[in-house]
């Protein structure tokens, strides 16, 4: 599913662009689902700028009441160790927003580059690179995930990097179709005998036809990434305490559901990670809708 | 004092008690020690329980009861859940973790076996002598004992089960050290068994017993690796299957020279999600959880369909801090200062429901009768702790980073750490690892002489210890000069001498001396932080009748029932 | 077709060996060695030493690949270093039948249903139907599996007692009662896959509603029923199914989370354990095990997507 709309000619001049960006806007502001999706990321994106300015408790103070019932005193309840749910899931989002969105602009950027090399070169570039891209898909992410942060030490540069990494072939296989689609178009050619090298090709003439699908891509990674993190961190390899992240918080406190009987510091966070990624999806599903005719 | 009494405990005194024995039995004339250390210290030294009972009768006190067997249901298997699985194969002079060793304790037996107060228990011997120095030590072995081979067992197996524990790559080696060497464990006839060892050591019986748990003996033609594959041990059930990470299977011992045992067999899964045990158990999956922890497993605690067992005992965390860095750490007032900003009591509160006993930053746990309790409990002072901070030259404070590893309840308590010193301006980074991250990598040599391990090197680290009947494998190996465990590198002349005393000392009296001179020096010094001694916990059914929780963690199912 | 078939195998074959290659590599970048983690922390530097050697991790890493390569493709591969004794095989195996029934299962129940639900939705597309199932979907999809796995063992398990919170029967167990501790396993996977397949179907399918080819056939006369089976169908399963073969990696090898909370002994749990354990030779042999599974998978899902789709069955653009 990588059809990408009939090829506009290359950068239009200044009026058209502007014209044509301002009509896909309004169809975007259009649709209910882009509308729902912005709300309720934009949301989480202000409290992750805000962090624990705003909250109600500082994130990390212990109080000596742990585990408080939920629609108390503390309006979420507190976790194990007396901490304010409803402060660290407010504050929790920063450390998701800013691991995820950055692991997926690496994966976006190499697997682009990666995917704008081997649609266009093709040839036995294509071919060597695809296959080395098929070994790294057929690898168990999660497993390949936890042997690298192990090896390089746990922090979120090196999240950022393995998630970023693993993202890239899949990334690359979809640029990668959509290149295939631009490359024996009119302007290509057009471009090639004006005696432009390779890279302008790619960047300058392609790269803007096939921002399409890459952007679309991009939302949806966006919605694994956070998924990824939440994964790594589940198993004890993702963000370090004793940040307020959601995936931590529920790693931490998701033994004891167990019973029924303390589920509010595992709940409350899980929820908040449901919406931020029902939140992406719904963008991604507007973008899609809009930018794929 | 009834006379018949007291002739009894005259007679013993004048021919078969030592001098080892009469400095006891001084000590609880001159009533020095309370009821329970007189049992449990009449019991390592080899009293047999009939003296004890005489004894105490002789002071009339009420007799000792020993948990005879009420006539406890027949039949049925029980389900018991090992959480986390043993981590390789499962000859047992290397076991080093807490799922090899539950797995193997199921089958094997030990000379002796101690209970929750430490009291040993008669098991494969029958008795047991020290000489006049406790620098020898005889055991008489139980007759009429098989293998689940159907050999007899006789001392040359016995002999034969101490040589294999005294290799060099035997888990047990750091309990023997120094204490027992290769070829000076010797058969004196069929059933007697001689011990001679490098040091006195008055608390010897405690390394041949269950709290050593390497130590389940074995056939004399032992074969290494054959553990799961043929049940040779001499315990009430036989291992009859095992697959590595996934579960276990026993089947009663017919010529068990206990009798018979209640239970027809177990069959034990492994888990490694505390989740996934505890809904197990309160879905009626398994009867038994070998081990929880309050932090993971709060769900258990209010069920009316669980009950938990629990027994004090010495596992701890230590809090090294390493002494010999061009860091603040170097001061002893910063070390002081950090000590002082734990709230102990609340600390043991949220991790523990208070099932734990606050420590006070020695390897003296409140359950070792040698512990001077007149040493003040360090209580958290944040007003001494800026002072001491001041007086060093951080009044505002720095940063340091805390290594520890993602076991049970320290990723909690390196955050209340974390939290505690932030009062005292001092900004602590954590870095967890996986507990193999954390024990990986050379632990001789250099760079510091102590290797690269992150656990004997990081400037602060949290580490988990286990369970010991006695302080002195701590005591020596984690604070003496070049101990080698001794994580924050600390270096006392007079602690060293005091610990070389309080080894050597056989009368109570004369321990608690030492361990008072211990206590203070490290109070003083505080190289490493102890936080508290949990009680080993574990739960199972209410089906589930007479199971006791072992503080080492052993799954002892011979007496156990359902129903 | 033969011609595609030899391509696509040779470049498998290249796949595999570069897949092993990178397998070998991950194994050796774990820190820690096996002596350590078998004889433990407080165990002699110089007995951990002793180890080391004796299992051959301290020889140069080539020859360690060949060794191990040499060996693995004649199907023996290696014994496992934590637990002495025992054969990767004679481990991996069980764990990979375990994660097979499971997959298994799972796909019977997901892929119809998701399938369904999603043509169902571009039938009824705009309309309540659609929005429900698709709003359903996205949000079951947008819970991390973890929870969801809890939240159905405490009510389904814990608490209404249906089903037994753990995912392995005892051994002998018949059949059924094997289908029966899969279940809830089954289920959570269902609720994390069928919001992605379900969405892909129904773009699928709405694509091919559009499409010139069903207008053809309506305008011919054929009823609607005929129109769906014959073209509508075959088209939008075509996406499903590349989607599908890509899960399968998934539904093998990335359990980890799924197989601890349901303490299903998998081959997920088993290299993991590996991972963790600096187990060589099991992690290199169970990586390499998945990477073929999937492989395999994405073969077959490509002579599917040939067979479906004559247009790219003989040679052209991939």
């Amino acid at each position: 599913m990588s059809a990408v709309a009939a090829p506009a000619p290359a950068p239009a001049a200044g009026g058209e662009a502007r014209l044509a960006r301002r009509q896909t806007l309004r169809q975007l502001f259009a649709s209910k689902t882009f509308l729902a999706g912005v709300l309720i990321v934009g949301w989480w994106v202000f409290w992750a700028i805000v962090g624990s300015h705003l909250t109600p408790h500082d994130p990390l103070e212990q109080f000596p009441d742990s585990f408080a019932r939920p629609f108390h005193h503390y309006w979420l309840g507190t976790d194990a160790l007396g901490r304010d749910v409803l402060s660290r899931v407010l504050a929790g989002a920063t450390s998701v927003l800013k691991i995820a969105p950055l692991a997926t602009l690496l994966g976006i950027t190499g697997g682009t580059i990666l995917g704008l090399v081997m649609g266009y070169f093709g040839g036995i570039t294509d071919d060597a690179l695809s296959r080395l891209i098929d070994a790294v898909l057929a690898l168990p992410a999660i497993v390949i995930s936890v042997t690298v942060i192990v090896a390089l030490g746990n922090s979120n540069t090196t999240l950022i990097v393995v998630i970023g990494v693993i993202f890239t072939p899949i990334v690359a296989r979809t640029v990668r179709a959509a290149v295939l689609a631009e490359r024996d178009l009119d302007y290509v050619s057009a471009a090639r005998l004006r005696g432009e090298r390779a890279p302008y090709v790619m960047f300058v003439e392609i790269l803007p036809n096939v921002m399409a699908p890459i952007i679309v891509e991009a939302t949806v990674r966006l919605g694994y990434a956070i998924f990824a993190v939440a994964g790594l961190t589940f198993l004890g390899f993702g963000v370090q305490p004793p940040s307020p992240d959601w995936s931590l918080q529920i790693a931490d406190n998701y033994a004891n559901l167990a019973g029924g009987s303390f589920w509010w510091p595992a709940l409350f966070p899980a929820l908040a990670v449901a919406t931020l990624v029902v939140g992406v999806n719904m963008i991604a599903d507007g973008l899609q809708q809009v930018l794929d005719r | 004092m009834d006379r018949e009494d007291k002739r009894r405990l005259e007679e013993y005194r004048s021919t078969e008690a030592g001098p080892i024995e009469n400095t006891l039995i001084d000590e609880w004339l001159d009533g020095e020690l309370d009821r329970a250390t007189f049992i449990r210290r009449g019991s390592m030294l080899g009293l047999g329980a009939t003296f004890i009972g005489t004894a105490l009768a002789a002071l009339g006190e009420a007799p000792l009861a020993f948990g005879a067997n009420k006539a406890a249901k027949a039949g049925g298997r029980i389900r018991v859940g090992i959480i986390p699985p043993p981590t390789k194969s499962l000859d047992p002079y290397t076991y080093a973790d807490q799922g090899g060793l539950e797995t193997g304790g199921i089958a094997g037996e030990f000379l002796t076996r101690a209970t929750q107060s430490l009291t040993l228990l008669p098991e494969l011997a029958t008795s047991w002598k020290p000489n006049a120095d406790a620098s020898v030590w005889t055991f008489k072995l139980r007759q009429g004992v098989t293998f689940q081979t159907g050999q007899p067992m006789t001392a040359d197996d016995v002999v034969a089960t101490f040589n294999l524990l005294l290799q060099p790559d035997s888990g047990a080696l750091s309990a023997f050290k120094g204490v027992l060497s290769p070829g000076n464990v010797a058969k004196v006839d069929d059933h007697t068994v001689q011990f001679k060892l490098d040091t006195p050591t008055a608390s010897f019986p405690y390394l041949t017993s269950s709290t050593t748990y390497q130590a389940i003996i074995l056939p004399a033609n032992y074969v290494v690796g054959s553990f799961e594959k043929k049940p040779q041990t001499t315990g009430a059930f036989k291992l009859t299957s095992y697959t590595p990470g996934v579960g276990a299977k026993y089947d009663r011992y017919t010529g068990w020279w206990g009798g018979t045992a209640p239970l027809d067999g177990v069959d034990v899964t492994y888990y490694t999600d505390d989740a996934a045990v505890s809904a197990a158990l309160l879905g009626g999956q398994i009867d038994l959880i070998g081990q929880i922890q309050f932090a993971t497993g709060r769900p258990l605690f209010s069920n009316s369909n669980v009950q938990i067992f629990s027994t004090r005992g010495a596992t701890h965390r230590q809090i090294p801090m390493r002494v010999d860095l061009k860091n603040p750490l170097k001061d002893y007032r910063v070390r002081q200062a950090i000590a002082l900003t734990l709230d102990r009591p609340a600390i043991v509160k949220t991790l523990f429901a208070g099932r734990a006993d606050i420590g006070n930053d020695s390897p003296f746990a409140p359950v070792y009768p040698s512990t001077d309790k007149s040493v003040p409990q360090r209580k958290k002072d944040i007003r001494l702790a800026k002072q001491l901070m001041a007086a060093a030259g951080y009044a505002k404070g720095f940063s340091i980073t805390l290594t520890t590893e993602q076991t049970g309840e320290i990723p909690q308590l390196a955050q209340i750490l974390q939290r505690s010193v932030k009062a005292i301006g001092i900004n602590m980074k954590l870095q967890i690892l996986t507990a193999t991250a954390y024990f990986a990598g050379t632990q001789t040599g250099p760079p510091s002489g102590w290797g690269n391990t992150p656990w004997l090197n990081a400037p602060m680290n949290i580490t988990d210890w286990g369970h010991r009947a006695v302080p002195n494998v701590i005591l020596n190996s984690a604070l003496v000069s070049k101990g080698v465990w001794n994580a924050a590198h600390y270096s006392n002349k007079k602690y060293d001498a005091a610990v070389k005393s309080y080894t050597g000392a056989i009368a109570l009296k004369d321990q608690r001396k030492y361990a008072k001179v211990i206590e203070t020096t490290l109070l003083h010094d505080t190289p490493v932080i102890f936080p508290y001694f949990y009680n080993y916990l574990a739960a199972g059914s209410t089906k589930v009748k007479g199971y006791k929780a072992d503080a080492l963690g052993q799954v002892y199912l011979s007496h156990t029932s359902l129903g | 077709m033969a011609r595609f078939l030899l391509r696509r195998l040779g470049l498998a074959v290249i796949t595999l060996v570069l897949l092993s290659i990178i397998a070998f590599a991950a194994s050796q970048l774990l820190p820690g060695d096996i002596g350590r983690n078998v004889l433990g922390p407080f165990a002699d530097q110089h007995s951990v030493d002793l180890y080391n050697h004796a299992h051959g991790v301290d020889r140069p890493v080539t020859t360690q690949y060949a060794d191990w390569i040499s060996h693995f493709v004649r199907g023996n591969f290696g014994e496992s270093l934590q637990y002495s004794g025992y054969s990767v095989q004679g481990l991996l195996g069980p764990s990979l039948l375990n994660s097979l029934k499971l997959a298994a299962l799972a796909f019977l129940i997901c892929v119809p249903l998701s399938i369904l639900g999603g043509i169902v939705a571009a039938l009824r597309l705009g309309r309540p139907v659609d929005r429900i199932i698709t709003v359903a979907g996205l949000s079951l999809t947008a819970v991390p599996e973890f929870v969801t796995s809890i939240v159905l063992i405490v009510i389904f398990g814990v608490g209404l007692k249906w089903l037994p919170v753990t995912a392995q029967a005892p051994s002998g167990a018949s059949f059924l009662i094997q289908v029966k501790y899969l279940l809830l396993p089954a289920m959570a996977l269902t609720m994390v896959l069928f919001g992605y397949i379900a969405r892909m179907a129904r773009a699928g399918t709405i694509e091919a509603l559009d499409a010139d080819y069903t207008r053809t056939a309506v305008l011919k006369g054929l009823d609607n029923r005929t129109v769906l089976r014959k073209h509508v169908l075959r088209n939008s399963l075509l996406p499903t199914i590349a989607v599908i073969a890509t899960q399968v990696g998934y539904l093998i090898g990335g359990l980890v989370v799924i197989e601890k909370v349901f303490n299903y002994p998998g081959i997920g749990q088993r290299i993991y354990t590996a991972a963790q354990n600096k187990d060589f030779t099991m992690l290199q042999s169970g990586v390499l095990v998945i990477g073929l599974v999937y492989l395999a998978a994405t073969l077959i899902a490509d002579l599917l997507y040939s067979v479906l789709n004559p247009r790219i069955r003989f040679g052209g653009a991939e």
